[in-house]
């Protein structure tokens, strides 16, 4: 027996569905027998939970289809609710508010489309099985990859915590980008003065191991025990005998342009970044070594060590942060001329500012190292730009407001220009900051730079004044370039070494942007800081702050609890092709064995193994082919001249649901068919309704590049390539099939393709 | 239909043994090889290869069986296809609309029809960039060569449908190309298009090969190293052995493999039905014996046995794809068309195109599955023809448990109240009396619930073969095993299972479970043994054989001086491969002379009286059971020896001449102790 | 003047944005393209202020300034803009809008009843477009006999009338003919190839001359149709997509010269001895994306030291003929046009090089006009000096 619970949600349902009729329908008319249905005002208030309850008691109901908002509201609600009665899997929902209530206007045309959404949900629910759940244990150590402020400071919460961190650094030393600058924002705070404290803290915390000139280089294993593996370059001196006494500095005879002052001033070729650094040691880079042996003779500690080889270890740890940061965009060769000597970076500034960098805080031009006359920040210097980055980097508005303010009031005499298109100074403090910089007669030009004209050592910018309408050639003898900010070269290895998802910028993307910042789509697995996006200094402390709560959370048991919503392998059938394995992104295969098996605590569920299967052997819960089959079924036997719409959970759903959320019009044609993400999507699932008589059927993925589990919608628009191709063999017509690209909140592209969809297929 | 094939099929167990080169004493002890047998009895298995005819005792019309069986189970859902059904999918599509070009470059005209297939489709939907549908491809632009200016019609011949049971969405089908195709003359190039077009839809059609055969062109490119694989539609259904050999052997440098012919070896998945990892150990089998050869291009002249074929190359990360990787798959026209210089093969691109269509928007079909049509007297005669001997098990290449699936065929047809009368009488006997024969007296029970062991004698025993029963109990005696018969026991059960009575079975089952589950249970009758131990749960099933042989020394057996002949019984041998011991116990017999049947162990032919046939068709028992006599009687035996009172109840049913006892009854005499 | 409510017409903007696409909403005024306009260095043309008041629909104050008339469709803005706002279609746009409201540019109105007439905008009958090539014996005229020649080479009205450009025509035809190439044309039966009109407001003429134009080349029975002019192969390869199919394959004479050479079909062994500049001709580069296969050319040629300027490529400055400006305002052409040619001397070079009609006529404009020692010449008559007769 099914039970169909449908909700009048007051008005919003009630308003738009005949609910009673809709609810007689299933008791009265429905073609099977095996249906009860009814109804109520508020399906998820306490009332209404409890009918749920009673009826699978009373009735004793093998599945329950919820016909409400959508399962993304308050699915987690009633999946609690039916878990207290029965598997809490056995359950199935019908999204007749936002994805038909509000998108139908004509009531008649909504309880219609209601009928047939529900009907897929009923013969969906016939298939659905009770799920378990495993519990497996923790390690609870932490591993922190990137000892930046956000690194350094969660390495700290974490500590303090009790639990024990490996923290990975590429450099020399940890401390990332901001003890390279000389001041920070609002308060103009020595960035040093601030940060030394921490790098004190960490490199004397007895349960945080640092690990400089390190990288991750593999990570296997599940939620609960990574295997990491780690490789760490060699320093060229001993860690345990140098005590960083300068000696061998001040003997090398190399000089070469300095990576941590950004090629602004010169180092040797063995030496420490800073006085501060941790592990305050010495190392010799090889790149620029001469090996004449000057240190090794000059070394009373003996610590120099040329023929160190590169050291390979691994760790076992229980979850994993991410927090390897940004750098800036290269404008070389570009209108920007950044190849220009006299053309700087925000970062290459600060060096110069530092009183402890090359130029002992004085400004001077890279050229002929003289004082300029006219100094000019080109701001979104590759930002808000189709062509470099989209977005807008965040804090280039107030860094170049800040430096522009301390190099004033240091030289009052020194002209300072800021050509911008829009001034964002949102943040407490901050537009007073701005002003203040006015004041001082900074002279802020609304204009962007259209192209950097190199005049000998001088260079002409080209702007429009928009404010007057006249386009100036603007001279100035220093440009600073307020460059946009890209993930690093590190965010971007670790994102294919972990099989992290990025967003379309490439920085890492949390699994929800709003309610789980910090949370990515693995379990276990943590971002934080810029490695997220570009943002100001006191947004990395938070992320770093909460980021170590959640960590915490994940690790305070002995062990984790994992619901077995995984993919499920037949032994019998499987002919160990290899094929499934090939297509998970998690590793979550494991082929080693007599049978194939999945590995479930590092199954994400995305069902992508189980569509290249030739023989049928493993298949997905929750969204089996079968199950999937059957909900198309249930539709169609409503109203056959249905376009099917599959919707990945991550991006089509959302957006079909935001697409009723604002009362959107969708033709009551559309029925979605949610599935987790459309690489799930099999040749028959598109290819049946045809059979069936539907009219169209098309797919709604996330945006390329931007599947949340890697490449499903790659792999969907090749199989929707060949399925279009054979649909026109069939003399069925591939037009009829289409794949839409839309981020989870473009509700209007979902109303786009619905629409789109209708024309095609009349 | 058993044919010549048969023969070499029958002796596989005997050259593995010779090929091992051991001298024939210890042949005997050596073990039987194993019959690395799969317990998929489901009918989506079968592979409808025909392999199994050569060897079926009955020559039953499996094919026929497995058709109407898939489009019954079709009705409740249940038949899947491999790649999720798709292709079946594909086909139905294509027959619902107008399937559409895809061939280019060629001249067309109306000298002929070509039938290019649906090879386009399974590149498509395979997606693994292949290009199968460059046999069709090569086919025509050969038509050309040959002077022809072909009508290409497209569409599908609807194959996979009628043998994976969519049989009405077939017959849709059938009507549309019939329309296309009547009275004209058809070239195809695939096995399974001839064999549709041929047989089933009786048109004129001619093979690629016999078509380029006639024409005798020269070929120029003659080089490449090949050697053919006989596809069943070809081969074992249609006897086109040769036109593909003569074609291949002149165009090109052609070498024979080893199963050939009718013995030849399935591709091992037919109409996209199940592919398991039974079916992926023939496959490369089938490679491995291909490479053997030396040949660098396996060549089929079906499109299907292609891709089959070709599916362990696109494993990942395989041992066996690495080592099967110089093994390559061809079309016979891909080979034709390279040989007379008109296609390459070798070409990276695929070489078709796919235009768009207008396509029409289709209505759902709208069927009614009726079973009964296809429901008629043929059909009921071979569905009861098997006696469920499983000879043909060991011949599939997937070795499929066919006596399984003819058994739920079987309660299909019983659900619909079409079995045999005596069957159901039977049934109702057993029903009603606890036993097979009907007989009022219940099953002796010996009360005695100490003992490890049980005794369940069975019907026979119990009621016509009390000299089994008695020395059943006798040799348990001397042999100090413990036993008790529970009251209240059943017939096992087995005729219900076998005949299709499956859910008087399953009421059998449970009340004998519950009086035999947690003691070892002893049957001195194969058939009891082989249901008790293989169709009930958690039982401990013992043979009385594996009692005797373990203690045979404590039996103080005297010299009997006689020839005997072992029969082994179907469900003792072939379901368990339980050969040796019985053997050994007779050899332990001082002075008795083995002599083999010609066919024995996993080759032995029935008795004739398994799966009901015995009851429902006593000719075809007594003929068979005649038949091994016969052998028995030119051999010169003086008894024939067994380890099952049904067979031994057949078998001396049609023999006067010579005894047929059971091996305990030749204990007795060897122990003194026969009553005449 | 303060803007009333009543003069913001957003159905007009919500008009323009569905014809020119989503990219018209996307300007959010940051001035890349204005600062860069190469119109808006020698006028007061703003093309930010224009995308605001069109986004605001302010449509009287557009037609009835001379802002829109000012721009060269040269295309830069729409090539440095953040957002790839479509400025050019939205200035086209404009211009048809203005002239549909009857705030057509009088100055256009010769070129426009020109075309009417005689299918040409330089007010010359139609038998004299068989003028340039009367004294060459080998052009095969295609409208006559159709298939008969190679392939078909367009020549635009520019090169068919003005006769300092009749050499360059010339050249185009020796070159090919050096390759073995039998040149055809369409002699009589030639007709404008719209460009010009559509660029000042007459999409409607401009249909009518595509049709028939598309009719032409597909009778042609040519696979190959050759432009010198970058405007006119700029207007049938991406103007003529939603009016027609063309058959044959569309390239300009540089690419196809360029393709012939790297073949080994041309050989080039005289030596030219010139120091030579390449000016990129917007409708060319920045429209069709050609920047290679003239660079390919030159430094093909023996005896030539090929310098570059400063501007080149996406970034090219417009010499200023183009969008109807040397028509309406020929000094605010040549003013541009003499500000290339300066940039050009400063390389050094004797000779300055384009692949475009109407480049050459106003690059020699601005030489006459600034008494520059640059000699104009096109690619193809340099090309024509390096075969041996």
């Amino acid at each position: 027996m099914i039970g169909v619970f449908i909700c009048f949600c007051g008005n919003n349902i009630g308003g738009y569905i005949d609910v009673q009729q809709l609810t007689d329908y299933f008791n009265e008319e429905y073609p099977a027998d095996d249906v009860v249905a009814f109804n109520t005002t508020f399906l998820c208030s306490e009332i209404g939970q409890d009918l749920i309850k009673e009826k699978i008691e009373e009735l004793n109901l093998d599945a329950v289809v919820i016909a409400s908002c959508s399962p993304k509201h308050h699915g987690a609600i009633f999946q609690a609710c039916i878990g207290e009665k029965m598997n809490q899997y056995r359950w199935e929902f019908a999204n007749i508010r936002e994805q038909c209530a509000w998108v139908t206007p004509n009531k008649k045309n909504a309880t219609e489309k209601a009928k047939a959404i529900i009907s897929g949900a009923i013969e969906k629910s016939r298939l659905l099985e009770d799920i378990g759940s495993t519990r497996v244990p923790v390690t609870k150590d932490i591993l922190v990859i990137g000892g930046g402020i956000t690194g350094m400071h969660a390495a700290l919460e974490l500590s303090a915590k009790g639990f024990h961190v490996h923290l990975v650094e590429k450099k020399e030393t940890v401390g990332g980008n901001m003890v390279r600058f000389d001041r920070v924002f609002p308060t103009d705070d020595c960035a040093m003065c601030t940060s030394s404290p921490i790098l004190a803290e960490v490199a004397m915390d007895p349960l945080i191991d640092i690990y400089s000139l390190s990288e991750v280089t593999e990570v296997k294993g599940r939620p609960g025990e990574y295997d990491v593996t780690v490789v760490k370059q060699p320093r060229y001196i001993d860690e345990t005998k140098c005590t960083a006494c300068g000696d061998c500095t001040a003997h090398c005879p190399v000089e070469v342009w300095s990576e941590w002052d950004e090629g602004m001033g010169l180092r040797a070729a063995t030496y420490k970044p800073m006085a501060q650094a941790v592990p305050l040691k010495n190392r010799i880079n090889m790149d620029s070594c001469i090996r004449c042996g000057t240190c090794e003779n000059v070394c009373k500690a003996e610590a120099v060590m040329y023929n160190e080889e590169p050291k390979e270890f691994t760790m076992k740890v229980g979850a994993i942060l991410v927090a390897t940061g940004y750098e800036l965009i290269d404008l070389k060769n570009t209108e920007y001329h950044q190849e220009h000597p006299n053309v700087i970076s925000g970062l290459q500034l600060e060096r110069l500012k530092v009183p402890s960098g090359p130029t002992a805080g004085e400004i001077l031009r890279p050229s002929d190292g003289k004082m300029p006359k006219h100094l000019v920040f080109v701001q979104c210097a590759g930002s808000r730009d189709r062509r470099y980055n989209v977005y807008c980097s965040k804090i280039c508005c107030m860094y170049a407001t800040k430096n522009a303010r301390l190099i004033k009031s240091e030289n009052p005499d020194m002209k300072i220009s800021i050509c911008y298109i829009d001034m964002r100074t949102a943040g407490r403090g901050y537009e007073e900051f701005f002003d203040k910089a006015r004041e001082m007669g900074i002279n802020y030009i609304r204009g962007n730079v259209s192209e950097i004209v190199p005049d000998g050592e001088d260079l002409i910018l080209k702007v429009e004044d928009t404010f007057t309408s006249e386009p100036l050639d603007l001279k100035a003898d220093l440009v600073v370039l307020s460059s946009g900010l890209i993930p690093s070269q590190g965010t971007k290895d670790v994102a294919s070494t972990i099989h992290l998802v990025s967003g379309a910028d490439g920085f890492l993307a949390p699994v929800h942007v709003k309610i789980a910042p910090v949370d990515t789509a693995t379990k276990g697995i943590f971002i934080g800081g810029t490695t997220e996006a570009p943002k100001p200094i006191q947004e990395c402390i938070t992320d770093a702050g909460l980021v170590a709560s959640r960590i915490a959370s994940f690790l305070k048991d002995d062990d984790i609890e994992i619901d077995l919503t995984t993919s499920k392998i037949n032994p019998e059938i499987c002919i160990k092709c290899g094929t499934c394995a090939e297509n998970c992104v998690y590793d979550a295969i494991d082929t080693t064995g007599e049978n194939y098996e999945v590995l479930d605590v590092s199954c994400m569920a995305c069902g992508k193994c189980s569509v290249t299967c030739p023989t049928n052997a493993i298949d997905l819960s929750l969204y089996t082919e079968d199950q999937v089959i059957k909900q198309i079924d249930g539709i169609l036997a409503e109203d056959p001249d249905s376009i099917i719409g599959f919707s990945c959970y991550q991006c089509g759903y959302n957006a079909a649901d935001l697409a009723g959320t604002a009362k959107s019009f969708i033709d009551p044609k559309i029925k979605v068919v949610l599935v987790p993400c459309s690489g799930r999507v099999t040749m028959q699932h598109m290819l049946y309704p045809f059979f069936k008589g539907a009219r169209g059927v098309f797919l709604a993925a996330c945006l390329e590049g931007q599947c949340h589990y890697i490449d499903g919608n790659l792999q969907a628009k090749e199989k929707v390539k060949l399925a279009k191709k054979a649909l026109d063999v069939m003399g069925v017509g591939g037009h009829k099939l289409n794949l839409f690209n839309m981020s989870s909140a473009e509700g209007p592209k979902f109303v786009a393709a619905a629409k789109r969809m209708v024309e095609i297929c009349q | 239909m058993p044919v010549e094939g048969a023969e070499k099929v029958q002796n596989e167990a005997a050259e593995y043994k010779a090929q091992s080169g051991e001298n024939e004493m210890d042949q005997e002890a050596n073990k039987t090889p194993k019959v690395e047998g799969c317990e998929f009895g489901d009918v989506v298995d079968c592979v409808t290869c025909k392999r199994c005819s050569l060897v079926c005792p009955t020559e039953l019309d499996l094919e026929r069986v497995v058709r109407i069986h898939r489009y019954i189970k079709d009705s409740y859902g249940q038949v899947k296809g491999s790649h999720r059904d798709v292709f079946r999918l594909a086909s139905k599509l294509s027959g619902m609309a107008d399937a559409q070009g895809w061939l280019t470059g060629i001249d067309e005209g109306d000298d002929i029809v070509f039938f290019p297939g649906c090879a386009a489709l399974f590149d498509l939907l395979l997606q693994r960039d292949t290009n199968y549908s460059g046999n069709a491809k090569a086919a025509a632009l050969t038509l050309n060569k040959l002077g022809y200016k072909p009508e290409i019609v497209y569409g599908c011949c609807g194959h996979d449908l009628y043998y994976s049971g969519a049989l009405d969405e077939f017959e849709l089908i059938k009507a549309e190309n019939m329309e296309k195709l009547k009275g004209k003359k058809i070239v195809v190039s695939c096995a399974e298009g001839y064999h549709m077009f041929k047989n089933i839809y009786g048109l004129d059609v001619v093979g690629f090969e016999e078509f380029v055969l006639e024409h005798n062109p020269e070929f120029v490119n003659t080089d490449l190293k090949t050697t053919y694989h006989d596809p069943c539609r070809y081969g074992r259904y249609n006897e086109v052995y040769d036109a593909p050999r003569e074609v291949l052997k002149k165009a090109s440098d052609f070498r024979e493999m080893e199963n050939i012919r009718e013995e030849a070896i399935c591709c091992s998945v037919s109409a996209w039905m199940n592919c398991n990892k039974y079916s992926r150990d023939t496959r490369k089998k089938r490679l491995e014996e291909a490479k053997a050869t030396g040949a660098d291009y396996l060549v089929t002249a079906c499109t299907k046995c292609s891709i089959h074929l070709d599916c362990i190359h696109f494993e990942k990360n395989s041992e066996d794809a690495e080592a099967l990787e110089d093994i390559k798959i061809l079309g016979t026209a891909q080979v034709v068309g390279y040989a007379l210089g008109v296609y390459d093969p070798f070409k990276e691109e695929v070489d078709y195109i796919v235009p768009e269509t207008a396509g029409k928007f289709l209505e759902p079909l709208k069927i009614q599955k009726n079973v009964d049509q296809y429901i008629d007297d043929e059909l009921l005669d071979n569905a009861f023809l098997c006696t469920t001997c499983k000879n043909c098990t060991i011949v599939c290449p997937n070795h499929h448990d066919t006596a399984s699936m003819m058994e739920e065929f079987r309660s299909e047809l019983v659900k619909k109240d079409l079995g045999p009368e005596k069957h159901s009488k039977i049934a109702k006997a057993i029903m009603n009396t606890g036993n097979a024969f009907g007989e009022k007296e219940p099953m002796t029970p010996h009360p005695n619930e100490k003992a490890e062991y049980i005794y369940y004698p069975g019907c026979v025993a119990n009621y016509r073969r009390d000299d089994v029963y008695q020395a059943t109990k006798k040799i348990l005696d001397l042999l100090d095993v413990d036993y008790e018969i529970p009251e209240g026991l059943v017939c096992c059960g087995s005729v219900l299972r076998r005949a299709g009575h499956e859910d008087e079975f399953q009421d059998i089952r449970e009340k004998n479970t519950e009086l035999l589950r947690g003691k070892k249970v002893i049957c001195s009758c194969s058939g009891c043994y082989a249901t008790l131990k293989k169709d009930y749960e958690g039982l401990d099933v013992y043979h009385i054989t594996d009692i005797v042989k373990e203690n045979i020394d404590k039996l103080p057996l005297k010299e009997v001086k006689k020839k005997v002949m072992y029969h082994d019984p179907c469900h003792l041998g072939r379901k368990f491969e339980y050969y040796d011991i019985p053997r050994e116990i007779i050899e332990a017999v001082p002075g008795v002379e083995l002599i083999a049947f010609e066919k024995e162990k996993e080759n032995a032919q029935c008795c004739g009286a398994g799966g009901g046939v015995k009851s429902a068709k006593p000719d075809i028992a007594n003929n068979l059971a005649k038949k091994k006599m016969d052998e028995a009687k030119e051999k010169g035996a003086d008894m024939v020896v067994s380890a099952c009172p049904f067979c031994e109840l057949n078998l001396n049913d049609n023999c006067e001449e010579i005894p047929v006892v059971d091996i305990l009854n030749l204990l007795m005499e060897s122990l003194g102790e026969v009553k005449e | 003047m303060a803007i009333k409510q009543d003069e913001m017409d957003l159905e007009f903007s919500k008009k323009l944005a569905k014809e020119i696409g989503d990219s018209f909403q996307k300007c959010f005024q940051c001035g890349t393209c204005t600062a860069r306009c190469p119109a808006g260095n020698v006028s007061q043309y703003r093309v930010r202020k224009l995308m605001r008041m069109a986004q605001l629909g302010l449509k009287e104050r557009i037609f009835d300034s001379d802002e829109i008339w000012n721009c060269t469709t040269c295309s830069t803005c729409k090539i440095l803009c953040p957002w790839g706002v479509d400025t050019v279609s939205t200035i086209l746009r404009l211009r048809a809008e203005a002239v549909d409201a009857g705030h057509e540019n009088k100055k256009h109105d010769p070129l426009v009843k020109s075309l009417q007439s005689y299918d040409n905008p330089w007010l010359q009958p139609r038998s004299a477009r068989r003028k340039w090539y009367k004294k060459l014996d080998n052009v095969v005229d295609l409208s006559k006999k159709p298939g008969e020649a190679d392939v078909l080479y367009y020549v635009g009205c520019t090169a068919t009338f003005d006769p300092r450009l009749w050499n360059m025509a010339q050249s185009v035809v020796k070159v090919l003919a050096k390759a073995g190439i039998t040149v055809g044309v369409l002699g009589k039966e030639e007709k404008c190839c719209g460009g010009t009109v559509r660029g000042v407001g007459h999409p409607d003429i401009f249909e009518g001359l595509a049709k028939r134009n598309i009719e032409d080349f597909n009778n042609s029975g040519v696979d190959t149709i050759i432009f010198s002019c970058p405007g006119c192969l700029n207007t049938v390869m991406n103007a003529y997509k939603d009016i027609g199919e063309i058959k044959p394959r569309m390239v300009h004479v540089v690419e196809y010269v360029a393709e012939l050479l790297e073949k080994g079909k041309l050989k080039l062994d005289k030596d030219v001895g010139r120091i030579i500049t390449y000016h990129d001709p917007c409708h060319l580069g920045k429209h069709c994306e050609v920047f290679d296969p003239p660079r390919d050319i030159l430094k093909a040629i023996p005896g030539v030291e090929f310098k570059e300027m400063d501007f080149i490529r996406e970034n090219s400055w417009c010499c200023g003929a183009g969008g109807g400006v040397k028509t309406a305002y020929p000094d605010r052409a040549t003013e541009l046009a003499s500000n290339r040619l300066k940039e050009a001397e400063d390389t050094g070079a004797d000779t300055i090089t384009s692949a475009c009609s109407f480049c050459y006529q106003n690059l020699l404009d601005g030489i006459k006009q600034s008494d520059s020692k640059l000699e104009m010449k096109d690619i193809m008559e340099i090309v024509a000096e390096a075969i041996e007769e």
